[in-house]
């Protein structure tokens, strides 16, 4: 079989792209290694799906080109896959990703499938291009790959928090019942116990906005519930099963459009918290831009 | 938004609480408090103070 080399090497080249763009962090996900099995198998078949697709249009087999492109919509599945674990998941987390985080992140499951169909289909027609020497075809599928995969993983990568507002701390204090930081109410503490814990050990941030586009995209409830899940699962948390009392909580100014969030972290560390808010990715599904609407702009 | 519900009430004012959920009557601040701490723990719920000499418990 004439094509065997290119499409080899074109579905090692989708393989590997999906595997550099699998990332172990602090969110460990996909969970390893049955995660990562199946993403990497995934990654496999659209690889193969990629690769294919140059030697079928040498070959002018059309009718193979369309069963193929009628393949890579099956990733769609993926996102629906991810959305149904991480929503199951979502009772056994003590702090919820929110279903904005749930969508953001089955959406780049799903899109990180195309890029490694992507990174196929160019590694295989560069391939082609340069058949039948071998040496060139490796070096050239190589070369092509590696800067496809970074430029895409560059081009995805979202902003993150601290990209997009400043972050400080600001003190808690109490009215009668009611927990107050940075002049917002955040919620009504019934237990003296419970305030003196809150005194002690909590942690308060100001998280401001740096323009009116920004201020629109913090103002989304799954961004808001999405910053205090990730800070929450980077410092650990302060509380058992159904207290309530000490859950997480992230408000909105109604001024100037800033959120506060109150938690008690495992530890007491501001600066910690400064930076484990800051590292927050901003959910692509929040992102808003007043600012390119005339309206917007008549307000600004 | 979860549904919100109130549990229960603890007060140590007959006057001011009614209806048909479940009350409970406290004589002092002490006993408010230990019986709104239990209650909440029971249930899983949080306390919120009505700041009349009441407390509600309130599942999130």
């Amino acid at each position: 079989m004439k094509y065997l080399f290119t499409v080899g090497l074109g579905a090692a080249a989708g393989l590997s792209a999906r595997w550099y763009m699998l990332r172990r962090d602090y969110r460990q996900y996909p969970s390893y290694p049955q995660g990562w099995a199946i993403h990497l198998f995934l990654g496999f078949i659209g690889g193969l799906i990629g690769a294919i697709i140059p030697p079928a249009f040498l070959e002018g087999d059309f009718s193979a080109i369309s069963f193929l492109l009628l393949a890579a919509t099956q990733f769609r599945e993926v996102r629906n896959m991810e959305r149904n674990t991480l929503t199951a998941m979502e009772a056994t987390e003590m702090v919820g990703r929110g279903s904005g985080y749930i969508e953001g992140i089955a959406r780049v499951f799903e899109a990180r499938n195309y890029l490694a169909i992507w990174v196929a289909l160019a590694v295989a027609t560069v391939s082609e291009v340069v058949d039948p020497h071998r040496p060139l075809q490796v070096i050239s599928g190589i070369v092509v790959a590696m800067i496809l995969s970074w430029l895409l993983n560059h081009l995805m990568q979202g902003h993150v928090i601290g990209d997009i507002a400043d972050i400080e701390l600001v003190d808690i204090e109490f009215d009668g019942p009611v927990l107050v930081a940075g002049g917002v109410h955040l919620m009504n503490v019934g237990l003296p116990e419970a305030r003196q814990t809150w005194l002690q050990k909590g942690l308060a941030v100001r998280i401001r906005p740096k323009g009116p586009n920004w201020k629109a995209t913090l103002g989304n409830i799954g961004q808001m519930q999405a910053i205090a899940h990730d800070t929450s699962s980077m410092l650990g948390i302060y509380m058992d099963v159904g207290e309530q009392e000490f859950v997480p909580i992230v408000r909105r100014e109604r001024e100037s459009g800033s959120l506060i969030m109150i938690i008690i972290p495992s530890e007491r560390d501001g600066k910690a918290l400064v930076e484990a808010v800051s590292r927050v990715p901003v959910l692509e599904g929040a992102v808003r831009k007043p600012l390119q609407s005339a309206a917007g702009k008549m307000l600004d | 938004m979860a549904e919100k519900q109130i549990l229960a009430i603890v007060t140590k004012n007959r006057e001011k609480v009614g209806g048909t959920g479940p009350i409970f009557f406290a004589d002092s601040d002490e006993e408010l408090v230990h019986t709104a701490t239990l209650l909440a723990r029971v249930l899983a719920a949080a306390v919120h103070d009505l700041d009349n000499g009441s407390v509600v418990i309130v599942r999130h």
